[in-house]
């Protein structure tokens, strides 16, 4: 049934009146001095904290749901409200406004990669039974991809598949899963057949992160948070049919979900870290260092702006795009490098202004918070495929630049050279 | 950015039509007659975002020379203008200045594209004590102290102009608004013409690091090659992208903010994107006997025009801590 956009945001303005207060004020005030001193990317929450913000999100989750706003995009037979992406940007606008939990946990990956992937390539009794919960806030998946020896090459995955009549038992170790500590459910890229060449022996497998042989460790990173795991897989049995895909045709599922990951982390909103690039608090911070007459921090600002305008505008027009029917494409790359570099940059503007009172906690506003995102912007270049793939992605698809000579492409994975998987 | 109003065949057709335009040498003057003889006015008079793009990015990929820019800022000026009784030229603001008018009272300096002579006018922004106005001189004055601007990009064709004196009856007509609303619209002209000399400038290293082959291999497959020309795509996308939103927007207000914003981005990407396609073609890259020394200078000097991107950078951040709106370009 197609709704009018005047009666949608009727809708959901009146859905959130009822159940969420308006922001007290728009972004664009700064008060400089006051508030939470918090600059991160990661959550860096205590375990009880991070406990009961996962249970607020699901909470949200399932509000949205119930009003039929929990999947605005998704067809109706799974949960979904069958409308269009504008009216997903709409809500996203509108919901700005009010003071909502943070539903990043279930969104980034879950919802906005995996969701799209099961939608695509999983057989209708999984989608039946997976959507509608994931969607609802029940169910939070991960994305069990990386390995030790498998990182830009993902292609190289050596977790093994083995069939064992109508399941199949799976054994490896993934990494740098976010949330997997939080994840009902995670999907994995397995070996099948290591005698194809590696992009043709791969499967995918929705794995039940409760089932034995399934074991979660954090990886603490250098900003203090723990946002990544390790997951070990040892003799986890999975039904055959969460087999997403067909025996050997992985690859092809991967690329749906890395596709919609590239417009994910390149298309993301501000949140905590959107600091680092939002003009105002950068000119606050200049102000309140007493260097508005520094001509080269004036230049820089500038260009920091002119950086976010134009990462700004291609994720509007990438969503345009989106809703004219088109597909994620190559053009993510250019968001993702580009809005990693503007959060960088932004970092290194703020450390520069702080100066050494970035090194020491004296309690003084807006100087150590800095650390943290400063610390985590690494990350950011290569999270969700480094700079250096999302750059060989654009030289061979958008510029049709000569791929790199090797053979790893057409022979046997069992005869690829393979790193030991440690630094 | 792609036709609006128009279907796609057309577009297409069009844009095959200004290549062929621009692929044969012509004057200035002859460039504009064979404009008008392929009907431009009507299609730019039917998306004006599209087809200005379109012509200055075309006029840039071909390092061609023209007077569309006096055309676009003369339009800009029409609500101020009297009816024009011969043909018309800009003497734009001198490139050492950034954006920069000469005072009313003279001495007049500044830039035009081509000569002029005989009846053409010459309209010449100045600055008053109330804002911008426009004088309008005839051509000798102007030609007679004008002089090949030569330097760095001496195929420009464009010509400096100093030490000119008003004749003493005249009249400074007030511009009001419509000299920022030229500026902008003559700094989104430009940013599309550099953003044309940046795609032949890559198409060019593209070609040629795909066929240069060292150690057995075109030297694309290297990703210390691919990775540079990547850099540039992605310097050039973004520019791109704040010149469609500078058309979004062109209506607006914030027009004006949004228009040096695109040249900014556009000089910075001509900047990057030379750096690379320069490396990419090795020594033969830094010789004349490669074209790209050409795009190299026209871009450069196509950056100087209307405010370089150093002036307009400056320019951005001091208004930025004066409390400048921060005009949120994306929230179209």
């Amino acid at each position: 049934m197609p709704i009018e956009m005047d009666d949608f945001v009727a809708e959901v303005r009146s859905f959130l009146d009822a159940h969420a207060p308006r922001r007290p004020h728009g972004d664009a005030e700064v008060d400089w001095g006051t508030g939470i001193d918090r600059i991160s990317y990661f959550s860096t929450d205590p375990p009880d904290v991070e406990a009961e913000n996962v249970a607020a999100a699901r909470a949200w989750q399932r509000r949205r749901y119930d009003a039929g706003l929990g999947w605005i995009v998704g067809p109706p037979e799974y949960g979904g409200r069958g409308l269009t992406a504008v009216h997903d940007m709409v809500y996203d606008s509108v919901e700005a406004e009010y003071e909502v939990p943070d539903t990043g946990v279930l969104s980034l990956i879950g919802l906005g990669m995996i969701g799209p992937t099961i939608l695509a390539h999983a057989q209708q009794q999984i989608r039946e039974r997976y959507l509608p919960a994931m969607y609802a806030g029940d169910v939070i998946a991960c994305q069990l991809f990386s390995e030790p020896a498998a990182g830009s090459d993902l292609a190289a995955v050596s977790t093994r598949a083995v069939r064992d009549g109508d399941a199949w038992v799976i054994d490896g170790q993934k990494v740098w899963t976010s949330i997997a500590h939080h994840a009902q459910i995670g999907l994995a890229l397995c070996r099948t057949d290591p005698d194809r060449p590696k992009h043709k022996g791969i499967t995918a497998f929705l794995v039940d992160m409760s089932a034995p042989g399934v074991d979660v460790r954090p990886l603490r990173q250098m900003s203090g948070g723990a946002e990544f795991n390790e997951v070990f897989l040892t003799d986890v049995r999975v039904p055959d049919e969460h087999r997403i895909g067909a025996v050997n045709d992985g690859w092809r599922v991967a690329l749906t979900t890395l596709m919609n990951e590239r417009a994910s982390v390149g298309g993301e909103g501000a949140g905590p870290a959107g600091r680092a690039v939002s003009l105002p608090f950068l000119t606050a911070l200049l102000k309140a260092n007493d260097r508005l007459g520094d001509a080269a921090a004036r230049r820089r600002l500038a260009e920091l702006y002119a950086d976010q305008a134009a990462t700004e505008y291609l994720n509007h027009q990438a969503v345009r795009r989106l809703r004219e029917g088109g597909q994620p494409g190559p053009e993510a790359s250019v968001s993702k490098l580009m809005y990693g570099q503007n959060l960088t940059r932004g970092a290194h503007f703020a450390a520069e202004v702080v100066g050494p009172r970035l090194l020491a906690d004296t309690g003084e506003w807006g100087t150590f918070s800095w650390t943290e995102l400063l610390l985590s912007t690494p990350a950011l270049r290569i999270l969700g495929g480094t700079e250096e793939i999302m750059k060989n992605i654009l030289a061979e698809r958008v510029l049709g630049l000569p791929k790199e000579s090797g053979t790893d492409a057409t022979t046997p994975f069992r005869e690829l050279r393979r790193s030991g998987g440690t630094a | 950015m792609s036709p609006g109003s128009m279907d796609t065949a057309t577009g297409e057709l069009l844009t095959a039509s200004l290549r062929g335009l621009f692929a044969a040498p012509a004057s200035a003057d002859d460039l504009g007659a064979r404009l008008a003889d392929l009907g431009w006015d009507e299609v730019l008079a039917a998306d004006p975002a599209w087809a200005t793009t379109l012509l200055f990015t075309e006029q840039g990929r071909a390092l061609a020379g023209s007077r569309a820019l006096d055309d676009v800022v003369l339009a800009a000026l029409s609500p101020v203008l009297p009816p024009a009784a011969h043909a018309r030229a800009v003497l734009h603001p001198h490139p050492s200045g950034g954006a920069e008018l000469s005072a009313a009272e003279g001495p007049l300096r500044g830039l035009l594209l081509a000569p002029v002579d005989g009846d053409t006018e010459v309209v010449v922004p100045v600055a008053t004590g109330d804002g911008a106005a426009l004088l309008t001189l005839p051509s000798a004055p102007v030609a007679s102290r004008a002089t090949p601007a030569g330097g760095f990009d001496p195929a420009s064709g464009w010509l400096l102009v100093e030490g000119v004196h008003a004749p003493s009856d005249a009249r400074a007509l007030p511009a009001g608004a419509a000299w920022q609303d030229a500026l902008s619209a003559g700094r989104r002209a430009l940013s599309a013409e550099i953003l044309g000399v940046c795609a032949a400038a890559l198409a060019m290293a593209v070609r040629h690091t795909s066929a240069r082959v060292q150690y057995g291999r075109p030297i694309a497959s290297f990703q210390a090659v691919r990775h540079r020309l990547s850099e540039a795509h992605v310097a050039v996308t973004g520019a791109r992208a704040v010149l469609d939103a500078a058309w979004q927007v062109a209506e607006r207000s914030d027009a004006g903010w949004a228009a040096t914003l695109a040249k900014v981005r556009a000089g910075r990407a001509q900047a990057e994107c030379m750096r690379a396609a320069v490396q990419v073609l090795g020594a033969t890259g830094l010789t004349q006997e490669s074209e790209m020394h050409r795009f190299v200078t026209r871009a450069a000097a196509l950056d100087a025009l209307l405010g370089s991107r150093q002036q307009l950078t400056e320019r951005i951040g001091t208004d930025l801590l004066a409390g400048a709106a921060m005009a949120p370009v994306a929230g179209i």
